[in-house]
Parts: structure tokens; C-alpha cells; sequence
């Protein structure tokens, strides 16, 4: 515990050559059959909103990513940037009476939601990023129940009775948003990664103190990224509040919404551009394939799941395509290790 | 989140043996049987698993009764000569609102029912109603109340139950016919308690009553005496409460603890509940609960007959007698039934405007909407617990008992200020809560201070303790202080195994790795608990418990003063132990430098396993000893970790002392915002750690002060 970021993260690579070429044409197959599928007579609303709702979940992991994976900044309370996105929106929205009934439409309300999310983040970013490690994951879990229980006691959000919004809803229309925002993010992470920027987050992953003695100026960089995932998941709040067509400050700050963000960006693979949209979709297919038949087991396997990934897979599934393969005996040989961390080895250069 | 699995009952074969486990084994998906000419399929999302598990049975079987009683006792419904089957189709929203609009979805496009039946609980009723009012598919549904669903002039929604804001509205007009002039009200924040307590501030001033106080809590609250000594010192005549079955016991044992006595007790979701009387005895004798329905109300209907009728063929069923939510939503089907019947057609417009025509006598009662959607024909009901029996008491139509006021008291005493020392007592009151914090984190601490792990499963060894502490009072009746320390001990063995199992192998991995491990111990153990226990609250019975009255009417909390007493002096054998014995020694050897200590020859591996035990022990012996004060739930941990956090972060990782000081500093905090905040002082105290933490963390991120090992928030 606790001795230096360094080399504690997998290096998080996509495999290159051969399984680069595959994948990029499988990637744009996929969009063109996701950017298709609507037109297809068979394809009820009802796809259209499961898919819309797991681009939500893909959305907020990739979001997750960037701080989590990137800066090595664990948020153990990001969903507050989601519930505050929904909320924003909804008090703009709303027309009910024990709310302030502004009444705007919703896209420059939900636009201003999410920076709203955006600028709150930059501001508690500059106060909670001078934490590291567990301080700052329990500073922003901390956070988060504390906005939950303002949005609570506020007059302004309806109090615990929540805010309702016109029920306009055209699946079709929210999942294009949605499906165009993820491609977008997704690209901008990929394109980040190969940024100075984005070497400048890593750096702060891998060794803060050396990353500024060299100049980087690591609040700025960090903060800047914290800001912008604050932002872009408070713009998936946004999305989600008016498709839920309700926020009470109980589903809207849900602890879920960060333990799948979590969970999807480990079971994919931590810091790399792909691993949060593979997560996010094997925890989808784990949930309605494997789960649905245990019902009241499945949060007793989740907790089993994450346990096993952490320890076995900490590379995630993408890094078990990459060309260094975790094969079955070095999983035991961590196991049996016990306490030694074989990803440092791995990783080192 | 995700759908799950579909639960598809169809005409005719709701048999109560298959129907009674909520099993997931489908039912034969056989066609509708000879004689109908076809099927009114009806589609409902309700929660299997989740937190609405069980009411969630409830409205199923009440929907079941219908469909059962339709198509083999009534003859399926008739229309335009014809005799139709209803088939419901089910699927299980997981108590989550995304999975129950996207099922809601799924009902209306996939499964193309025409018609829909309500989730439970108003948060999801409110997400799925839009989504039927926007696909124009009437949704007809009993158990959502609260009143801002029906303010969106929605057309296709329809309520059979009383709404929210009426719930109390027949208690509050008995107890001021009975003389009552003041009142209190404490509610939790969130939807539904909040459209209560909203309706009933109002019923309370149309009646002439003076509401002294209004007082709000979170959810899952686990302690309500700062409300309770507030309440106590204005002594009103009423008191109004509640959100949930759970909250209902808070009160109930927090007033008898605390020596709270209002004439009238009216707690608004609990007391028409038997398991309640059975959980609580003599202590919930003479508390009042609304209620929507019960099976003496005195009402009938061409359908199921009387109300008693309808309960005996409900309980032939499905083995158990009919709840509230039961009957609710078998009324919400039949008012379906009747308006197919009196539209004579399916499609949507007949139908919406034959719900609005309804004048329809129930074995649930009255049945008329209004234009909201409303049933306000349907008065709310109010039970007493009178003598171990629920007996109805108002309105006068359902009627079948007197109220009786409890034999100690009497009304118009009135507010007479006891000239209480509110800083006095919440002083008083913060060093007892900070006593049990004292006990609470010591484990914690210890454990991140030796060996650099954070406990993220520790508010689950705290319930688990508590849990046995239950069992022990359950089996053999020993009180919670006797059996502690057999807790400790079997805490100690769960302790060493765990540490040697899943705590070892993440000694030295990042604190990321450490966190989620542990944090996926937890969801395992809460989830664990949950199936062997279920996610009712429990508490135990303590022979130390009431309060000890000091001077000027200033109390003491005495189980409180009693876990204050032995957190002290488990913190003063732990600091002897860790000072004194050669183990202890080896203890603080290995936090300070773990290599230094192994090459003078000290086993770290087994120190560690050794630290580990004790902390989880003592962490046990704490969940003994709060078990007669706070509820015991499967998830009451990780508020108690997220506190224990923030005490050993801001007083020294492993330091006995600043865990008492910190402890001491949150409770006396805690407990004067309670006191001194009118209304929001119960939310703020939650909020106060974290505010706590993030404030210490970030301007002092060395630590306030040393412990075994020094605290560094801005290093890793």
C-alpha cells in the first residue's frame, strides 16, 4: 500500500499491428450498425432506450476513465457530477408547482446543466485534487452524500419530493444524442491520450512530484480533466433526467451509477481508451445473461466479480488481448504471490 | 439495472404453491383456455428483488388474486358479448427506476399489452406513468401516491388508493374531536413521507391545531433521538411521523428510551402492520397508523363481496392474509375490469372515459376518479394498536373500535416549557454519541495505522456483530451487554480468517486495489446478510435502557452512558495492551517500519493476522453494544465506515486518544446542529463528517493529530 504511484498502473496500451488493424474495422463496423439499427423495422423503442440507457452507462465510465485512469485520481464519487447535471436540467425544466417553474426547453437546459456539473467540479476539484489516493476517494465520496442532502434540504430542487418534466419522449432522437456523444468522447479520449496533454496526465499518474519538477503544472492539468469529466457526465445527467421525466434526490444520486462507472473501467481495463466501453458492455451482457437468473444473488456475485477482477485481472479485458497476455498460471502465480504485485514487474519498461 | 427476467402469469394458473416463492421459474406459457374469445393482456413491471421486494410480492399477488378470480370465479371479462381472458404480463424492475421505465417500455412495444397496472412505490410509478401517458396506454395502479404525479394533468393515469397528502387526514380529525390543540411532525425527505407530512401539516391547521415543530430526516436514518429530545421538551399533544415500516420502530423505541410520551401517537406507515406489534409488544400500544384498507372495514361490493370476503379468498390464495398494498392493487385491476366492462371495448379513449364515469362499490370501498385521476370517493382509513390487535378507529363509515387514549394519559396538558438546558443537553447528548463513535472506529483505526489498509467492509463487521448480538437475544434471550463478549470472541475468529484470506494478498498492492477488494467484501457481506436475514430492521432489548432524569428535566441516555463507560475502558486496555505487552509492542514495531521489525526477528505476517482479529473483535463487541440503539439492517454499514473514515483521517491513523477526541468532537457536533437547526438539523449532522473530513483533509493534510502512522493526505 501506498508506495508510489509509479508503477502500480497496467501500462494500458491497445495491442497494436495486426489486432489494431481488426480492431479499428471492427470498431467502425459497429458504429455503422449501431448509426443503422434505428432505421430497421424490427428495432422497437423499447431497444432504442435499453441502448440508449447503456450508452449512459458507457458515457459516464468513459468519464470515469479520464480521471480514474488517466491522473490515477480514484473518484469514488462521481455519480455527484451526474445527479447534479439531472438536477440542473430539471429545476430549468420543470414546470411543477413546488418548484421554480422556469420553463426552458431542454436543450440549452440540459447544456447548462452540465456545466454547471462542469464548473462545480473545477471548484471542489481544486480543493479535493490536493488529496492523494484513498483521502481524495473518500474526500469525493464524502461529496457526494453531502450535495445528495443539500439537493435534499434546498428549496429550489423541490426537496425531497422531487421535480417532474414533461414527458417528451422520442427514443430515437435521445439514443442518435447519446450515441454521437459517446463516439465523440470516445474519440477525444483517443485523441487526448496522444496529446501533451494527455502524456501530461499520465506523468501525473506515474509520478506526480517528478512531473512537476520537470514544469508540468500538474493542478492545472488534472483539475482541467476533473472539470471536463464533471461536465461531460453532468451532460449525460442532463439527458438521463428528461428522459426519466422525474429526479427525486434518491435516483438521481444513486452510489450505482460510480460503482458501474467502477466496475466497467477495471473489467475493461483502467487507463485505457477502449477498456470503459468493453466494460461497460460486458457488465451490461453479464447482468441480463448471466445475473438475471440469480436474482437476489447478483449484487452477492457483483462484490465476488469485482474482487476477482481486482486481483486477477487488473489489467481488464483489454489488456488480456494485448500481446502480454494473462495466461491462467500467472494468475495463480499472484494469487499464491500473495502481497507481491506481479503488475508492478509486468509493467516496468 | 438491466431488465431481468420475465415473469409471465397467464390466464388461470396463479395455483398459490407456484405463485407464493418468488421464484424465478416462469409459468407454462400456454395459450388462454377454451371458451374466451381472446385475452386483455395487461403488462406490470413490480419489483421481485431490490428494496421493494416485498411489497412488491404483495402487489403481485393482489394483481393475481384478480386475474384468478376473473377468469375462473367471474367468467373472464365481458365485452360486447364476449368473454375475454386476462393475462398480466409480469417483469421484475429490481426496486430501480431505469429498469422500471425501460420495462415499461418493453411492455408497451415488445409485449404490445393493452393496458398497463402500476409499479410499487411512487418514485417508480411516477417514471413508468410518463412513459404510459406518452404511448398513450392507460395505467391504472394502487400503491403510488405521492401528489406530484397527479399535478401533470396526465390522462391516463388513475390512483384507486387515498393520495399521499390525505393519509392522515381522518386520524388527524379524531384526535382533535378528541381534544388535542399541538402538534410535532418528523418526517424522512424523500418523496412519499414528504407528500404525508405536507398533507398533514395542513389537515392539522383546517383541524386548529398549533404544529409546534417540523423536524425532516434522511433516508435510512438510524437514529432519531435528537428529534425525540427536541419534541420531548416542546411536549405536544401529537405527534406525526414517519416514512417507512422501519422508521416506525425508530420512534417508537427512541420516545420510550427517551421518555417522549405525546397523547397521540400517529406514525404513518407501520403500526397497520402486525409484524410491528409482534416486533415492538406493549412498547406500540395505543399508536395510531393510517391505513388504505383493512379486512374489518366495514365495506362491500358486487365483486369479492365484503372486504372480509375478499380477504379469506385472497388468503386461501396464497396462505397469508391480504396487506394494504395487496388489496390495493387487486382494487386497481378491478377498477380496470369494470371500466373494460362499462366501455364495452379495448381500446384506450372508451376505456379512459369509462374510468372517469366510475361509481363503483368495493370490497376496497368507494371507487371515483376525479379529474386528476384521483379516487377521492375512498376515505383514508385509521388503525390503533390496541391490547396486540389493530383495530380500526376512523373514518366513522369503516369503523369498528373506539379510539382509546393510553391509561397514563390525558389531552390540553399543554406545551408547557420544561425549561430544559438545550446546551446542557446537547452536550449530554454528544458525548453519549461520541462515546459510541469512540467504540465504533477504534477497530478502524488501528487497523489502517498498523498494517496501511482501509477497511472499506468495516460498518459490515460492526453489523455482523450486531446480528449476533440479535441472534444471541433471539435464541437465548441474553441481553446485547452480556453477550458482547462472546461477540467479541467469535468476531476475533472471523477477524483472523478474513485476514488471512483476503486481507494478506492485498497487503502490498495499491490503495486502489485494497479499497475495491474491500469494498467488494462488503457488498458481499451486506448482500450475504440480506438473504439469511432480510432487510428488515431488527433491534435488540437491553435491561440498561430508558433514561436517568438529572436535574431541570435535563436526561441521560442510559444505555448510551453504559457504551460510553466500556468504550472507555476498551480504549484504556488497548492502550495498556499496546504499550505495555510484548505483543503490543510488536504491533507498533511493525506499523513503524514493517521491514525492521521482521529482521529483529518479529513475525509481521502473524502480527498482522493477530491486529487484524483484535480490531475486528472489538468492531464486533461495538456492534453488540449499539444493537439496542440503532437499528440492525444488512445495510446499515456504510454510513458507520464513511464516519469512521473521516474521525481516524482527521485524529491520527491508529492513535487510541485522537480516536476518542475525533469521536468526541463529531458527536458533540453532530448532536448540537440536531438540537440548534430547527427543521434540516437531523440532514445537516449527516453531512457534517464529510464536511468535516474534506475541510480537515485539505487544509491540514498532515493530520490534526500523530498516530502509528502518520497521516499524509497529499502523498500516496
Amino acid at each position: 500500500m501506498g508506495r508510489g504511484h509509479s508503477t502500480q498502473w497496467p501500462r494500458g496500451m491497445v495491442a497494436r499491428g495486426r489486432l489494431r488493424h481488426a480492431g479499428w474495422t471492427a470498431s467502425v463496423a459497429i458504429l455503422v450498425f449501431l448509426f443503422l439499427l434505428p432505421l430497421l423495422p424490427s428495432v422497437t423503442n423499447s431497444t432504442l432506450f435499453t441502448l440508449t440507457l447503456m450508452l449512459t452507462t458507457v458515457g459516464v465510465a468513459v468519464n470515469w476513465n479520464l480521471t480514474g485512469g488517466f491522473t490515477g485520481y480514484v473518484d469514488f464519487g462521481h455519480a455527484v457530477w451526474f445527479g447534479i447535471g439531472a438536477y440542473t436540467t430539471a429545476i430549468l425544466v420543470s414546470l411543477q408547482s413546488n418548484g421554480p417553474q422556469i420553463g426552458w426547453s431542454p436543450i440549452p437546459a440540459i447544456g447548462l446543466g452540465a456545466l454547471v456539473a462542469g464548473l462545480l467540479a473545477a471548484v471542489i476539484g481544486r480543493a479535493t485534487m490536493r488529496l492523494k489516493g484513498p483521502y481524495f476517494s473518500i474526500a469525493m465520496l464524502g461529496t457526494f452524500v453531502a450535495m445528495r442532502e443539500i439537493v435534499r434540504v434546498s428549496g429550489i430542487t423541490g426537496g425531497g419530493v422531487g421535480l417532474t418534466l414533461p414527458p417528451y419522449l422520442n427514443r430515437p432522437l435521445f439514443y442518435y444524442i447519446q450515441l454521437v456523444l459517446v463516439v465523440a468522447l470516445v474519440t477525444f479520449t483517443w485523441w487526448l491520450r496522444r496529446t501533451r496533454f494527455g502524456a501530461a496526465l499520465v506523468a501525473i499518474r506515474e509520478d506526480e512530484i517528478g512531473a512537476e519538477m520537470r514544469g508540468i503544472d500538474t493542478t492545472h492539468f488534472k483539475v482541467s480533466v476533473f472539470s471536463f469529466a464533471g461536465f461531460s457526465t453532468g451532460l449525460f445527467g442532463g439527458l438521463w433526467a428528461y428522459q426519466n421525466t422525474f429526479v427525486d434526490p434518491d435516483i438521481a444520486f444513486v452510489e450505482v451509477r460510480t460503482v458501474d462507472a467502477v466496475m466497467s473501467t477495471m473489467l475493461g481495463g483502467l487507463g485505457t481508451v477502449a477498456g470503459p466501453v468493453v466494460g461497460a458492455v460486458a457488465l451490461y451482457w453479464l447482468r441480463e445473461v448471466l445475473w438475471a437468473n440469480l436474482l437476489d444473488y447478483h449484487l452477492l456475485t457483483q462484490g465476488a466479480l469485482l474482487i476477482v477482477i481486482v486481483l486477477f485481472i487488473p489489467r481488464g479485458l483489454v489488456g488480456l488481448v494485448d500481446r502480454r497476455g494473462t495466461s491462467v498460471t500467472t494468475l495463480w502465480g499472484r494469487w499464491l504471490g500473495r502481497g507481491v504485485d506481479r503488475t508492478k514487474q509486468e509493467d516496468e519498461p | 439495472m438491466a431488465p431481468a427476467l420475465a415473469l409471465v402469469a397467464l390466464a388461470g394458473c396463479g395455483g398459490s404453491d407456484q405463485e407464493r416463492s418468488p421464484a424465478p421459474d416462469a409459468s407454462p406459457a400456454t395459450g388462454p383456455e377454451g371458451g374466451f374469445a381472446g385475452t386483455v393482456r395487461i403488462g406490470a413491471a413490480l419489483s421481485e428483488t431490490g428494496k421493494f421486494a416485498v411489497e412488491g410480492r404483495d402487489s403481485r399477488q393482489g394483481y393475481d388474486t384478480w386475474v384468478k378470480w376473473v377468469n375462473e370465479e367471474y367468467g373472464g371479462i365481458e365485452v360486447d358479448g364476449l368473454r375475454y381472458a386476462a393475462e398480466i404480463i409480469y417483469y421484475d424492475d429490481e426496486s430501480d427506476a431505469d429498469t422500471a421505465a425501460n420495462l415499461v417500455q418493453r411492455l408497451i412495444d415488445e409485449d404490445r399489452v393493452d393496458f398497463l397496472l402500476g409499479p410499487y412505490s411512487s418514485g417508480l410509478t411516477t417514471g413508468a406513468s410518463a412513459i404510459a401517458e406518452a404511448n398513450n396506454v392507460i395505467m391504472v395502479e394502487g400503491n403510488g401516491t405521492s401528489d406530484t404525479m397527479f399535478e401533470r394533468g396526465f390522462r391516463n393515469l388513475f390512483l384507486v388508493a387515498t393520495i399521499a397528502s390525505d393519509y392522515t387526514k381522518s386520524g388527524v380529525e379524531l384526535l382533535a374531536a378528541e381534544g388535542a390543540t399541538s402538534a410535532v411532525i418528523a418526517y424522512e425527505d424523500t418523496s412519499f413521507p414528504t407528500s404525508v407530512a405536507n398533507g398533514a401539516i395542513r389537515h392539522l391547521e383546517d383541524n386548529g391545531i398549533e404544529v409546534l415543530a417540523v423536524e425532516t430526516y434522511p433516508k435510512d436514518i438510524q437514529d432519531v433521538s435528537a428529534i425525540m429530545t427536541k419534541f420531548r421538551d416542546l411536549a405536544p399533544d401529537i405527534f406525526v411521523g414517519g416514512g417507512h415500516y422501519n422508521d416506525a420502530v425508530l420512534f417508537v423505541n427512541s420516545a420510550k428510551e427517551l421518555g417522549f410520551a405525546p397523547e397521540g401517537m400517529l406514525i404513518t406507515v407501520g403500526p397497520s402492520n402486525p409484524k410491528l406489534v409482534d416486533e415492538l409488544g406493549e412498547d406500540v400500544y395505543g399508536v395510531l397508523g393510517p391505513t388504505q384498507w383493512e379486512p374489518v372495514m366495514a365495506y362491500e361490493g358486487p365483486y369479492f363481496g365484503t372486504a372480509s370476503e375478499y380477504a379469506a379468498y385472497y388468503e386461501n390464495l396464497w396462505g397469508e392474509p391480504p396487506v394494504y398494498q395487496a388489496a390495493s392493487a387487486t382494487a386497481a385491476a378491478l377498477a380496470l375490469h369494470l371500466a373494460i366492462e362499462a366501455a364495452d371495448a379495448t381500446d384506450t379513449d372508451a376505456v379512459r372515459d369509462a374510468l372517469y364515469s366510475l361509481q363503483a362499490d368495493t370490497f376496497y370501498g368507494p371507487i371515483s376518479f376525479d379529474e386528476r385521476g384521483v379516487n377521492t370517493a375512498k376515505p383514508m382509513g385509521t388503525v390503533q394498536v390496541q391490547d396486540g390487535q389493530i383495530r380500526v378507529v376512523a373514518p366513522v363509515a369503516a369503523a369498528v373500535a373506539e379510539y382509546s387514549l393510553p391509561a397514563t394519559a390525558s389531552f390540553g396538558r399543554g406545551a408547557s416549557s420544561f425549561g430544559v438546558d438545550q446546551a446542557a443537553q446537547a452536550l449530554i447528548n454528544g458525548v453519549a454519541l461520541g462515546g459510541m463513535y469512540t467504540i465504533l472506529v477504534l477497530g478502524f483505526s488501528i487497523i489502517w495505522g498498523v498494517m496501511g489498509v482501509i477497511n472499506f467492509a468495516h460498518g459490515e463487521f460492526v453489523m455482523i456483530g450486531a446480528y449476533l448480538a440479535w441472534l444471541a437475544s433471539e435464541i437465548w434471550g441474553v441481553d446485547p451487554f452480556a453477550s458482547a463478549p462472546l461477540v467479541f470472541v467469535v468476531m476475533l475468529a472471523l477477524g483472523y480468517v478474513t485476514q488471512r484470506l483476503v486481507v494478506n494478498p492485498i497487503l502490498d498492492r495499491s490503495h486502489l486495489v485494497s479499497l475495491l477488494v474491500m469494498f467488494g467484501v462488503a457488498i458481499m457481506l451486506q448482500n450475504a446478510m440480506k438473504l439469511i436475514f432480510s432487510a428488515d430492521f431488527r433491534r435488540t432489548d437491553t435491561a440498561v435502557g430508558g433514561v436517568w432524569e438529572l436535574t431541570d428535566g435535563l436526561t441521560v441516555p442510559v444505555t448510551r452512558f453504559w457504551i460510553l463507560i466500556v468504550a472507555l475502558a476498551v480504549a484504556a486496555v488497548l492502550t495498556l495492551f499496546l504499550m505495555r505487552t510484548r505483543l503490543g509492542k510488536s504491533i507498533r514495531a511493525a506499523a513503524q517500519n514493517r521491514e525492521a521489525a521482521g529482521i529483529v526477528g518479529i513475525n509481521v505476517s502473524r502480527v498482522y493476522a493477530v491486529t487484524f482479529a483484535i480490531c475486528i473483535g472489538i468492531t464486533g463487541l461495538a456492534g453488540a453494544l449499539i444493537s439496542p440503539v440503532l437499528a440492525i439492517q444488512p445495510f446499515q454499514g456504510p454510513p458507520l465506515t464513511l464516519k469512521a473514515f473521516a474521525i481516524t483521517a482527521m485524529a491520527g491513523l491508529g492513535s487510541v486518544r485522537g480516536a476518542l477526541g475525533g469521536a468526541m468532537v463529531l458527536g458533540i457536533v453532530e448532536a448540537g446542529l440536531a438540537v440548534y437547526i430547527p427543521r434540516i438539523g437531523t440532514n445537516l449532522a449527516v453531512v457534517a463528517s464529510f464536511v468535516f473530513l474534506v475541510a480537515a483533509l485539505v487544509l491540514r493534510p498532515q493530520g490534526i493529530f500523530r498516530g502509528l502512522r502518520p497521516v499524509d493526505a497529499t502523498a500516496s
